[in-house]
């Protein structure tokens, strides 16, 4: 009777895991959106009908989140949508990442690394690795030189 | 004599004995009987009533397997679409703010400029 039972729940087991890689949340297809999704998410048109059903639901997450945004942000993501599909599930994870990793440094930092990061992408791959001290201006042995007396 | 014995002989002579009582006794044990019968009537009726046990012991081995099976199914779809409703939800709020952040995207996936950032603090 017991082993019956644990091949009962083996089974079911299996069947479970078998249903829940299938689980449908619901995802629509193109012509399910609304018009105001359509629009938003006129960059992704091509590429709609091969996401998986948890991509296309996250997308029409951040399309219902599109108004709420300001211009300058709405801006910027229409522009990185394609890009952004186009990365690997890996590389969005790791950049993901890296945002939640930096997105707790203080304010007047986060202000600041737009320019850090353009300072960043001056620099050769040598400078990046090098130490701040070793890139500061060498400071002269010799003390300053005082004027001479007359 | 054995107890089913007894209990015939004694009902015969309980009928014989019923023919010669007088009216007033055998109304009332006319009465009595009807009573009794009330009594019993809703006893019987509540012992139809299935109970826990008896639910048990109808459902058959089987029947109770599937049960299970579809108790453990049921529950792992519910727990997988939690799982996965949570895990779109968050990545719907990350995606949105890392797409719309004022550092581009290749900030982010730039392993050595969180290292270096941190050299420079």
């Amino acid at each position: 009777m017991v082993v019956a039972r644990i091949v009962v729940l083996a089974f079911a087991l299996v069947f479970a895991s078998a249903a829940g890689a299938v689980t449908p949340i619901g995802a629509p297809q193109w012509r399910e959106l609304t018009p105001a999704q359509r629009d938003v998410l006129a960059p992704l048109a091509r590429e709609w009908g091969a996401m998986s059903e948890t991509q296309r639901q996250k997308w029409v997450g951040i399309a219902n989140r599109y108004p709420r945004l300001t211009p300058e942000e709405q801006a910027r993501i229409r522009a990185r949508m394609k890009s952004w599909v186009g990365l690997t599930p890996e590389e969005r994870q790791r950049a993901r990442d890296q945002y939640r990793a930096l997105r707790n440094a203080p304010p007047e930092k986060r202000e600041a690394m737009r320019e850090q990061w353009l300072r960043y992408r001056s620099l050769s791959p040598e400078e990046r690795q090098s130490k701040p001290d070793a890139r500061a201006p060498r400071r002269s042995q010799r003390p300053p030189a005082r004027g001479t007396p007359e | 004599m054995n107890e089913q014995e007894f209990a015939r002989r004694l009902a015969g002579h309980l009928c014989a004995g019923a023919h010669e009582v007088d009216g007033a006794v055998a109304q009332r044990l006319c009465a009595a009987r009807e009573s009794a019968l009330a009594a019993q009537r809703p006893r019987r009726r509540l012992a139809r009533l299935p109970t826990r046990d008896s639910l048990r012991f109808t459902l058959s081995p089987a029947l109770r397997s599937g049960l299970t099976m579809a108790a453990v199914l049921a529950l792992f779809v519910v727990g997988d679409y939690w799982v996965t409703w949570s895990r779109v939800a968050s990545q719907e709020e990350v995606d949105t703010a890392l797409l719309s952040d004022d550092l581009p995207i290749d900030a982010y996936l730039d392993a050595e400029f969180k290292e270096w950032l941190s050299r420079e603090s």
